[in-house]
């Protein structure tokens, strides 16, 4: 049952990558983790997105320990799309269970497209923090701004909707084994009228619940390999505390544009293989 | 206590557990690791490694214990905190949340 040591060190550099380059983008590493266990080590895709679900749990649970010291997190608003979320992702990890591998992977390949599109769109508009936002209806909350040192008022707006939809983004977190803020972060952000910041900092909070459910799902199916956990926790917890720092010092612009082309072949190569298509390898 | 005291507790207390189980957890993994590939020749050792909980190793069922443990502490800290601060909607969607992780964590052990 012991795991060789060689394998194990493939896997450690994996997540640890995985948890560098998803920490660096802000995605939960399961969108690296799942192709690279599948691509580089021909891991059944069930069995990639069950370890992923470990993986984004550590992820996830790193990041917010940050976001609430520094107090964006709304947890109220956490508390509110959880349930759709949990929801969500129960739906989405049974039906991963039911889908054919084949079917997953080209899945996979067009939301890995779906994320790469928005990261380069992001790229080319960032200028959120100029906004004005919707001020007189809905909820009032605000947060503290550590780039101006002042609180920022904003309201929170369709909440039902916001309900409603976080029930999609549970459902692809739970059939990927991502954490799912490539969805919630657009929804809070562009529907409920909420900051960026606390979007990201709110979404990587709820994350840990979605990851979980479907970590439990694929647990008791019998899909995740329990001997490389260990390999998976550790690369992605010191990988998402390297790639922290990274952040700090380099200019993020050069590298989501390199970044979002990895995504692009990645999701090339989810499609092709999914399709059963030989292309080449790099 | 006022509102925006039961939230900063609230946060305080998320905070503190969530910070003390996930250093666990990446302890247990790191203490699983060396173990398995250092001390595999020694009695005492190799017979700990092979006690299993759910066909899991000791250290790895309670790294995956403890990872377990952050959002359901975290949600249980969250509703007791509605429930006091008087919003109960917020209360009771956190219990739902929770009642739901609970009942497929017990699927595995039943």
């Amino acid at each position: 049952m012991r795991v060789e040591i060689l394998f194990f060190v493939y896997i450690l550099s994996t997540s640890f990558i995985a948890g560098i380059i998803g920490s660096l983008l802000g995605l939960g590493g399961g969108i690296i983790l799942v192709p690279a266990l599948t691509i580089l080590f021909d891991m059944p895709i069930h069995e990639a997105i069950g370890l992923s679900f470990i993986g984004v749990l550590v992820n996830s649970s790193s990041s917010s320990l940050v976001y609430i010291k520094n107090g964006i997190t709304d947890i109220r608003l956490s508390s509110i799309l959880e349930i759709g979320a949990a929801i969500g992702s129960i739906i989405g990890a049974y039906t991963a269970l039911l889908m054919e591998s084949n079917i997953l992977s080209i899945i996979f390949g067009i939301v890995l497209g779906y994320v790469a599109i928005d990261m380069y769109r992001k790229t080319r508009t960032m200028k959120e923090n100029n906004i004005k936002r919707e001020l007189n209806s809905g909820e009032k909350r605000e947060y503290f701004e550590e780039s101006t040192k002042k609180m920022v008022k904003y309201s929170l707006l369709r909440k039902k909707e916001g309900i409603i939809l976080s029930s999609v983004g549970g459902i692809f977190a739970g059939l990927l084994g991502v954490g799912g803020g490539a969805i919630f972060v657009p929804i809070m952000n562009r529907i409920m009228n909420v900051p960026i910041k606390v979007a990201i900092a709110t979404s990587s909070f709820m994350i840990g619940v979605t990851s979980l459910v479907g970590m439990l799902i694929f647990f008791n199916n019998g899909f995740i390999d329990v001997r490389i956990i260990s390999p998976i926790i550790i690369g992605i917890f010191f990988g998402a505390q390297v790639g922290s720092r990274i952040n700090m010092v380099i200019d993020k612009r050069l590298l989501t544009n390199i970044f979002i082309l990895v995504i692009i072949y990645i999701a090339f190569r989810m499609v092709t293989n999914g399709l059963g298509i030989e292309v080449f390898n790099i | 206590m006022t509102v925006i005291d039961e939230k900063n507790k609230v946060e305080d207390s998320i905070l503190k557990i969530m910070k003390l189980l996930l250093i666990t957890s990446v302890t247990m993994s790191i203490a699983s690791v060396i173990i398995e590939i250092s001390f595999m020749d020694q009695y005492i050792i190799s017979a700990m490694l092979n006690t299993s909980l759910l066909g899991i190793d000791l250290l790895k069922f309670l790294a995956i214990l403890a990872l377990f443990m952050i959002p359901v502490i975290r949600l249980s800290i969250m509703a007791i905190g509605f429930y006091k601060s008087g919003d109960y909607i917020n209360g009771v969607t956190e219990s739902v949340v929770l009642i739901i992780i609970l009942v497929l964590a017990a699927r595995i052990v039943i």
